[in-house]
């Protein structure tokens, strides 16, 4: 009992010294934690939160108005009205919001027309051209994770679908009860016709009847008692169109199915949790006397740090590759997926893929610099990757983040990767698109570098 | 003796930092070409801290150190093919094998290709390691892995070779062997810094040793004429005893 109770006073007293230890086991998990459940809890429209979308209301009318309202009563959604449908592309574009709602100028119209036709036909919805429906456009942010436009979309189409619904019913409602207020004032008006009347035989109160029947049509031909349609009417055909198209791109396929997204997204943070072997690396030189003896041989740091740096350049390559190969030939066998589109500009995505790699390889040289065992760096080095994915839309899209969160992962390597691949796969950026991205990513890996050098020479 | 000397520190102080005193207190030193010199003291006299000044792996705080007529303060780089190290720790990667360490360590100095995997081969032979050589380091008794640290520090015939503690935890047959190697490449003209605490090996393999305590140089001599200044003193080991007392140190 002695021994086991010396054992954990030396384990306690180790531990209650590491501070870097007590941070992992500490800080760490709490900030995983709000990360996660703020993400969460945004990744999805609620009515706390609230789901940004830009608005084009160029109908001005009854149906812009009550799909407007209807939205806004939804609390589900923050409306931010635009003018235009270019304002509203540019936006998008521009990564400020992921999704807009374009009325067009004739909607209501176009929605009251379908009365005049309903009533007449058989079968309206064989009649109806789409061309002649209330025109509504869904514009999307092409690099929106798709299972994100879905969640989006489902209940855009169902508020916008209801309020067409009403004002369409509410307009037959008026239509119809015009109608029959006619109808009603013409017999009424043939029942006040005396030839009419004498003709009825005679009856005991036939006046007394006469007269009830006619005051009856009168007050029916003034409106009264109304007529109310059942609520739940239904209409086999669509009354409204909803186009979706891509901002910027004249095409309405949405692009990024899931490995559009996620190929480029894993393959960063794989890149990335290369921090545990090669800060492992330089650690154990560091511990067991080796990084001491290189010192004393012809051969400098950089020369040690750069072989690290071209070994590790080469797994990242190889990760990317292995990925892509599971996005073009695995995954379309395992389920009903379509494979990856690899219709990218290649010089800006061979850029793009060397400067991530050095960006996550200059994580784990400074990493493994400022570690002192390997299993810090190990629970640190990874702990971080996952924190750094979170808020750098790896998992979730960056812009669903709360706006504090999106601030701070403006910091994220990974978020300067993911950005610039999706770039490519999503929007079909070339360099120019993607630069600055680019320059961030290799800034990164110099300055992780510099310090790296600089601490060794320190040390 | 050539008096040509290989090594000249003069007044060298180093203070470590957070400590409030200096490790090395103003050590003047001379090792000549050639020779075995040994240096000795207690733990914490300060002989890592020297020997790691002349490795080029610590600066000194002032004071300068000169090896081959160069000023290790001012350039060390054009030094390093002159000088192996063999630590006290074993220095090698455990997922190398044998051969890989030592072909990796003897490539980074001005050797390679055929000169180099001969020199390799020869070392090998030499040390009996030619059955482990595809092992890797992990999985080698500590009696191989001592051996082998010795051959990577050697590899590049190093003119001046340090040797901290090299017999540290080896069996006796192995300490024989390293001897007789030591002795025979001393032998042939290379200049050996040794430190031990075993005062039998200094007595035997140098033809000089420094006693060092608190930092600085309390004995300087050949080891016969060191016992023979210390009256009632038979062997090296009483004289170090006498002149750094029985105190034990951290």
């Amino acid at each position: 009992m002695r021994k086991i109770l010396s054992i954990l006073k030396k384990d306690f007293l180790i531990l209650l010294r590491d501070w870097p230890g007590l941070a992992i086991l500490f800080i760490m998990p709490a900030v995983l934690l709000v990360i996660i459940t703020f993400a969460q809890e945004n990744a999805i429209p609620s009515k706390k939160s609230g789901f940004e979308v830009i608005v084009v209301n160029n109908d001005s009318s009854v149906l812009g108005d009550n799909i407007i309202n209807d939205l806004e009563n939804s609390e589900y959604f923050n409306l931010v009205r635009l003018n235009t449908q270019v304002e509203a592309k540019n936006a998008i574009l521009d990564g400020i919001y992921q999704f807009g709602i374009i009325i067009s100028d004739s909607a209501t119209e176009k929605l009251y027309d379908l009365i005049k036709v309903l009533p007449e036909k058989k079968e309206p919805a064989e009649e109806v051209s789409s061309d002649n429906l209330a025109g509504i456009t869904f514009l999307y942010d092409p690099g929106l994770q798709r299972v994100i436009k879905e969640v989006v979309t489902r209940p855009l189409k169902t508020v916008i679908q209801l309020s067409a619904v009403r004002v369409l019913m509410t307009q037959y409602t008026e239509e119809v009860n015009k109608s029959f207020t006619k109808h009603s004032s013409d017999l009424a008006a043939s029942f006040s016709d005396k030839d009419f009347f004498s003709k009825i035989p005679d009856f005991p109160y036939r006046n007394e009847v006469i007269k009830r029947f006619r005051e009856e049509l009168k007050g029916i031909a003034k409106g009264r008692p109304g007529i109310e349609l059942p609520v739940n009417t239904s209409f086999d055909s669509d009354i409204i169109k909803i186009n979706e198209l891509v901002a910027g791109s004249e095409e309405s396929e949405f692009k990024p199915n899931a490995l559009q997204n996620n190929i480029p997204a894993f393959t960063l943070f794989a890149m990335f949790f290369i921090v545990i072997p090669l800060a492992g690396s330089i650690i154990n030189e560091k511990n067991h006397g080796t990084y001491s003896r290189l010192r004393t041989l012809p051969v400098t740091y950089l020369e040690i740090i750069t072989s690290k740096i071209a070994v590790y350049l080469f797994v990242c390559i190889l990760q990317f590759i292995f990925l892509m190969f599971v996005g073009i030939y695995i995954m379309p066998r395992l389920g009903e997926i379509s494979a990856i589109n690899l219709d990218v500009n290649y010089p800006a995505l061979f850029i793009a893929l060397i400067a991530s790699s050095l960006a996550a390889i200059g994580f784990g040289i400074i990493v493994g610099t400022f570690a002192s065992t390997h299993s810090q760096a190990a629970t640190f080095g990874s702990v971080m990757v996952v924190i750094l994915a979170l808020i750098g839309g790896i998992f979730v899209p960056a812009n669903l983040l709360p706006e504090t969160l999106q601030k701070v992962s403006l910091v994220s390597p990974l978020r300067w990767g993911a950005d610039a691949f999706i770039g490519m796969f999503a929007r079909d950026e070339g360099i120019g698109g993607i630069w600055d991205k680019i320059c961030l990513l290799i800034g990164f890996f110099c300055v992780s570098v510099l310090f790296s050098v600089r601490a060794f020479k320190k040390n | 003796m050539d008096s040509n000397p290989v090594i000249i520190a003069k007044n060298l102080i180093k203070r470590y930092k957070g400590s409030d005193e200096d490790a090395l207190k103003g050590v003047n030193l001379t090792v000549q070409a050639g020779e075995f010199f040994g240096l000795l003291g207690p733990n914490s006299a300060g002989k890592t801290t020297f020997t790691s000044i002349i490795c080029g792996l610590i600066r000194p705080t002032s004071g300068s150190v000169d090896i081959f007529n160069t000023d290790i303060t001012q350039s060390y780089s054009s030094l390093k093919n002159s000088i192996g190290l063999v630590p006290q720790e074993i220095a090698l990667y455990d997922t190398l094998t044998v051969e890989e360490n030592i072909m990796f360590f003897g490539n980074l100095t001005e050797n390679h290709g055929q000169k180099l995997r001969s020199k390799k081969d020869n070392l090998v032979r030499l040390f009996n390691l030619d059955e482990h050589k595809s092992k890797l380091i992990s999985r080698c008794s500590g009696g191989i892995k001592r051996r082998v640290n010795l051959i990577c520090g050697i590899i590049h015939e190093p003119s001046l070779l340090i040797l901290d503690e090299p017999t540290l935890g080896v069996d006796t047959q192995l300490r024989e062997m390293i001897f007789e190697y030591l002795a025979d490449l001393n032998k042939k003209g290379t200049t050996i810094i040794y430190t031990t605490h075993y005062m039998k090996e200094a007595e035997l393999l140098c033809t000089r040793v420094n006693i060092i305590d608190h930092g600085e140089i309390i004995a300087d001599g050949k080891p016969s004429d060191l016992i023979a200044a210390n009256s009632g003193c038979t062997d090296l080991g009483q004289v170090f005893l006498k002149m750094t007392g029985r105190d034990l140190r951290d």
